[in-house]
């Protein structure tokens, strides 16, 4: 084998090696010879360059992108803040303590503070120490004017998120942040332009979700500096040396939003001093029109960094601020929920519309009692009477009648038990119960009787107030379910519009004109009907609207407590209240879910605020032509300031169990 | 009786001095290491003790390499190559991403650059390529097609990562083996006419200003992550300064360094040149010329063909990294982010260049075996 190469062929190839051999040696003389040239030709040049000037890389942050609501009306923007650094290619850190002290001198504050401050203080990529964020003007021209004395200390400029609108909408536009250890690696794998520590990131709704869009390309530039912290020299070369080239920053990506502020600013102030949550959507589209969350909290508090002390308190707060309780706050539905059984009763033509079951106010299952929420009864009762009364006996029988199962199906197509994928992070799911569900969850089977409060709303089941919007729609829209989404366009900073969001229709449901028909009639009958649920509370004269109450039990009563009146109970023992109404009936343009947490009646307490919405929502869409084409304009335009807090306030009725 | 020949006189059968040019560039490489990383002094135990452990794993990994006879060698070839080709296609899938390039598989405990692996399997296939499947005269552009396409192949995958330091050198060591054949000169006029005229006229004519930096920054996106060309100035700076004796051990104004994310992997050297100047420096790149000296030595004296270019390949491999590495260094090659042999930070790179030094090893412990 190798030992028949042929000699002449061998020679040939030790010749090639050689020559191979001769080019390492040349570039390796030429690697030498540039060594050579830097450092001894020209490197008492560049020592000397080093030991007195430093070039240094200069962030120049970009803008973050601006939100605006679906009118351009302005609702996130920025203004400018100043930190304090301890720039450390001026002056060693060791020397820090010295000027650390001229500088609590000048402002008069405690120089032991300040020294401890600076040990904490994280360092920058960019060669910073990060003292305190967004200090007061005035210390700011104080400083300026000392600066001389204390070279190493600057200021350095950084922008300010801020919330004109204050707390209103909060969980929906979120909060910025410093980005965290795990948020760089995390984030850094993916993103074209790396994080860095002190950086600050969405940590919170739109902020968050639309991070990548919102937060624009920082730029750099390179400046060359003495000892002193001077800006030396041109910027072009530095020893003959092309020195990199200044790159502009790129302005975040604005994000105009489905909500109409407005209505976002009805909705905070009729949850005023309620807990609770408010979403309004539009049927057709699944637009979020309103999306509002009580209590709220101040999203600024965030913007460079949030205090210790805001921290406790929002963290602390019993009734959790922070939560957004239109996506994440999970509850039975309760009668609402009454509106779906409908659905699968006349889809499996389990009964005859006209049909009717006599309610005597209590009816037994087995050895139990289950009671309608009316104690002496409806009395004969068809469907439409069983939606606009929100009887409870009649559909503690068609849930025995339909079975666990078919429940469960039917309420699954109506995205009950699974996020409605709203363009929000940390959504919930709800639960959507079922024997295998039971069996996973509890490892215990599923009782007969749990079906029967099933009927109602009732038990295990848990939904959030978006997922009944989109409930709702469904009926309304002729079986549509829709994707319900807060963001409806994406627009460059030079204002031409990057991404539009379609509507998303997940699926159709699909039924008989009839059957959407008899439902949307029970449901408009429990606001227009005189003996309905809603009657004396979600009744407007400008509008038609219909809809459905829904009062959920906190805890599972006794036999004795079921009767209690509700406001007699301790706070956190009381019904949760809901409302889910559209308006107008003819065609609905909006759907409105209200939530009041322990608010005890779903007539009473949720359902004037879901009222009191949507006869905003009409007052404006009536006078809005004309708004709407003064508001037109480039988005980029920095316009309205915050509006003086309405006056008008919610005129709710007096209670009343329903 | 390869196999007991090895065994009988292993010891004295090694190049002692190739072997002490690898001690004693290793040595220099982790001191410098540890002075490299000082600024960042909560992982500095970190990164020098990860050093350690790779140059242990590199050792035992050159020890592997001289045991395996080339009949085991060869018989490898093909399942390392083709492993390290669905490592590649695996790479690109399910990477991770650092800067927005997949280099990287996280293997949970250890994550590896599949790229580096290839280089290695690439020098063993080209070898049993040309070491056994030789034309009587000359190669023509034809023959030279299934080589071409056993390193277009991967050498695509790289670029896709995108990865265009190491796309480069892998297509530098495969034209180094190629080149040491015999080629039809008309191929390889062909060959050279299309590499220097057609690219860069491409390169000046065929691109706007803008498509050039976006290409480069979207082949080489970690590079530069922060401003293009700061690396190479600050790097130039700092090597100039070092002067005849260096700024001394540890006192390098590392103040231009300390932001460099690649100061203990790419751009090591310059915290060499700069503490311990001119003298030493080039003392270590003589060093290093005296390495690959007794690597193409090994190879003019192998015993056939097959070592032959297996000794060329490693040659090959630890000479472009050394000299693309320094050349981005001093400021005479853009910034591609190739490590240093011996010097550099990384497991991967440690890994490939000790293998290389157990084939050198290997195939001067074989030279007399029949």
């Amino acid at each position: 084998m190798a030992l028949l190469d042929r000699r002449s062929d061998v020679e040939a190839q030790r010749e090639r090696v050689r020559l191979l051999m001769r080019i390492v040696v040349v570039v390796l003389l030429i690697l030498i010879g540039r060594l050579g040239y830097l450092q001894l030709v020209k490197g008492k040049i560049f020592e000397e360059y080093s030991q007195k000037n430093s070039l240094k890389p200069f962030r120049l942050e970009a803008l973050r992108g601006l939100i605006f609501d679906r009118h351009g009306t302005l609702i996130v923007e920025n203004e400018p803040s100043f930190d304090l650094v301890y720039d450390f290619s001026i002056a060693e850190d060791a020397q820090a303590e010295y000027y650390l002290r001229l500088f609590a001198d000048l402002t008069r504050e405690n120089p032991a503070e300040a020294v401890t401050q600076f040990k904490k203080a994280s360092m920058t990529p960019y060669g910073f120490r990060y003292l305190r964020y967004d200090i007061p003007k005035r210390t700011v021209s104080l400083l300026k004017s000392r600066q001389w004395e204390i070279p190493p200390l600057q200021i350095m400029t950084r922008i300010k998120r801020t919330y004109p609108w204050g707390a209103v909408g909060a969980h929906l536009l979120g909060h910025l942040g410093e980005v965290t250890k795990g948020e760089i690696r995390a984030r850094n794998r993916e993103a074209e332009h790396p994080y860095y520590e002190g950086d600050v990131i969405g940590k919170l709704g739109v902020e968050r979700q639309r991070e990548a869009d919102l937060r624009g390309v920082d730029g750099i530039d390179f400046i060359q500096v003495n000892a002193r912290g001077r800006r030396v020299l041109s910027n072009k070369e530095v020893l003959g040396l092309q020195v990199p080239q200044r790159r502009e920053s790129v302005a975040g990506r604005n994000v105009v939003l489905t909500v109409d502020q407005s209505l976002q600013n009805k909705a905070h102030q009729l949850l005023q001093g309620k807990v609770g949550a408010l979403v309004a959507m539009d049927p057709h589209t699944g637009e979020i029109l309103t999306m509002v969350s009580s209590p709220s909290f101040l999203p600024a508090l965030f913007s460079r960094g949030i205090s210790s002390d805001s921290w406790k308190d929002l963290m602390t707060d019993p009734n959790h601020p922070l939560m957004n309780r239109p996506i994440q706050s999970q509850n039975p539905p309760g009668s609402i929920f009454k509106m779906i059984v409908a659905f699968a009763l006349l889809s499996e033509r389990a009964i005859h519309p006209e049909a009717t079951v006599h309610c005597g106010g209590a009816w037994k299952y087995g050895n139990r009692y289950f009671h309608c929420w009316k104690k002496e009864g409806h009395g004969e009762v068809d469907l439409y009477k069983a939606i606009s009364q929100s009887c409870d006996l009649f559909f503690y029988q068609m849930a025995d009648r339909l079975g666990v199962d078919k429940i469960a199906y039917y309420a699954s197509q109506f995205g009950f038990g699974a996020p409605t994928g709203v363009d929000l992070a940390h959504e919930t799911a709800g639960i959507l119960p079922s024997p295998a569900w039971k069996r996973a969850r509890f490892d215990l089977p599923w009782y007969p009787g749990e079906t029967i409060s099933y009927g109602i709303g009732q038990g295990y089941l848990l939904a959030t107030p978006i997922q009944i919007a989109v409930a709702l729609s469904a009926i309304v829209n002729g079986g549509y379910l829709l994707k319900p989404f807060v963001v409806r366009d994406i627009v460059d900073h030079e204002g031409s519009v990057f991404q539009h969001v379609v509507p998303d229709v997940r699926y159709r449901i699909e039924a008989p004109q009839e059957i959407w028909q008899t439902i949307q009639k029970g449901l408009i009958g429990v606001v227009n009907d005189p003996s309905g649920t809603a009657y004396r509370y979600a009744r407007a004269k400008e509008i038609t609207i219909g809809g459905k109450t829904g009062t959920s039990q906190v805890i599972q009563f006794g036999r004795e407590d079921v009767y209690t009146k509700c406001e007699n109970l301790p706070y956190e023992k009381r019904h949760h209240a809901w409302f889910a109404g559209f308006a107008p009936i003819e065609d609905p343009k909006i759907v409105v879910v209200s939530f009041i947490e322990h608010g005890c009646a779903g007539s009473s307490a949720a359902a004037p605020l879901a009222r009191e919405l949507i006869r905003y929502y009409w007052q404006l869409s009536t006078t809005q032509h004309i708004t709407k084409q003064e508001e037109k304009g480039p988005l980029m335009a920095v316009k309205n300031k915050p509006p003086e807090a309405e006056k008008e306030a919610a005129d709710i009725p007096a209670e009343e169990s329903e | 009786m390869k196999r007991s020949f090895v065994k009988k006189s292993f010891l004295s059968a090694i190049d002692f001095p190739t072997f002490g040019i690898v001690i004693l560039l290793i040595a220099i490489g982790l001191l410098n290491l540890y002075s490299a990383t000082g600024r960042d002094l909560a992982n500095r135990s970190h990164y020098f003790e990860m050093q350690i452990t790779w140059i242990g794993l590199g050792v035992l990994t050159m020890g592997l390499v001289i045991l395996l006879s080339h009949l085991t060698l060869e018989r490898l070839t093909w399942p390392l190559y083709i492993a390290v080709l669905l490592l590649l296609v695996l790479v690109l899938i399910a990477g991770t991403k650092v800067y927005g390039a997949r280099r990287w598989l996280d293997l949970g405990f250890i994550a590896l650059q599949p790229s580096e692996f290839l280089k290695v399997s690439l020098v063993l296939l080209l070898a049993k390529y040309f070491g056994s499947d030789r034309p009587r005269d000359s190669y023509t552009l034809t023959q030279l097609g299934l080589p071409a396409l056993m390193v277009g192949l991967p050498a695509l995958l790289i670029l896709l990562e995108p990865d265009l330091g190491t796309a480069l050198i892998t297509l530098l060591i495969a034209g180094t083996i190629c080149a040491a054949n015999r080629i039809q000169k008309r191929s390889l006029f062909i060959l050279a006419a299309v590499v220097v005229l057609i690219i860069p006229i491409m390169w000046t004519f065929g691109l706007k200003d803008y498509q050039r930096d976006r290409m480069l920054t979207f082949l080489n996106p970690t590079s530069d992550p922060q401003g293009k060309g700061y690396h190479a100035i600050q790097s130039i700076i700092a090597v100039g300064s070092g002067r005849l004796f260096g700024h001394g051990y540890q006192k390098g104004a590392q103040v231009h360094l300390e932001f460099l994310p690649a100061d203990h992997t790419d751009f090591v050297f310059s915290v060499f040149a700069e503490e311990w100047g001119f003298f030493a420096a080039s003392a270590v790149l003589l060093l290093f010329l005296w390495l690959f000296y007794r690597g193409l030595t090994i190879s003019k004296e192998a015993k056939d063909r097959y070592s032959a270019f297996l000794a060329l390949g490693a040659t090959a491999l630890l000479f472009w990294h050394t000299a693309i590495n320094i050349a981005m260094v001093i400021g005479l090659m853009p910034v591609v982010g190739v490590p240093l042999p011996f010097f550099s930070y990384g497991g991967s790179s440690m890994l490939t260049t000790w293998a290389c030094v157990g084939l050198l090893l290997s195939v001067r412990l074989r030279k007399f075996a029949r």
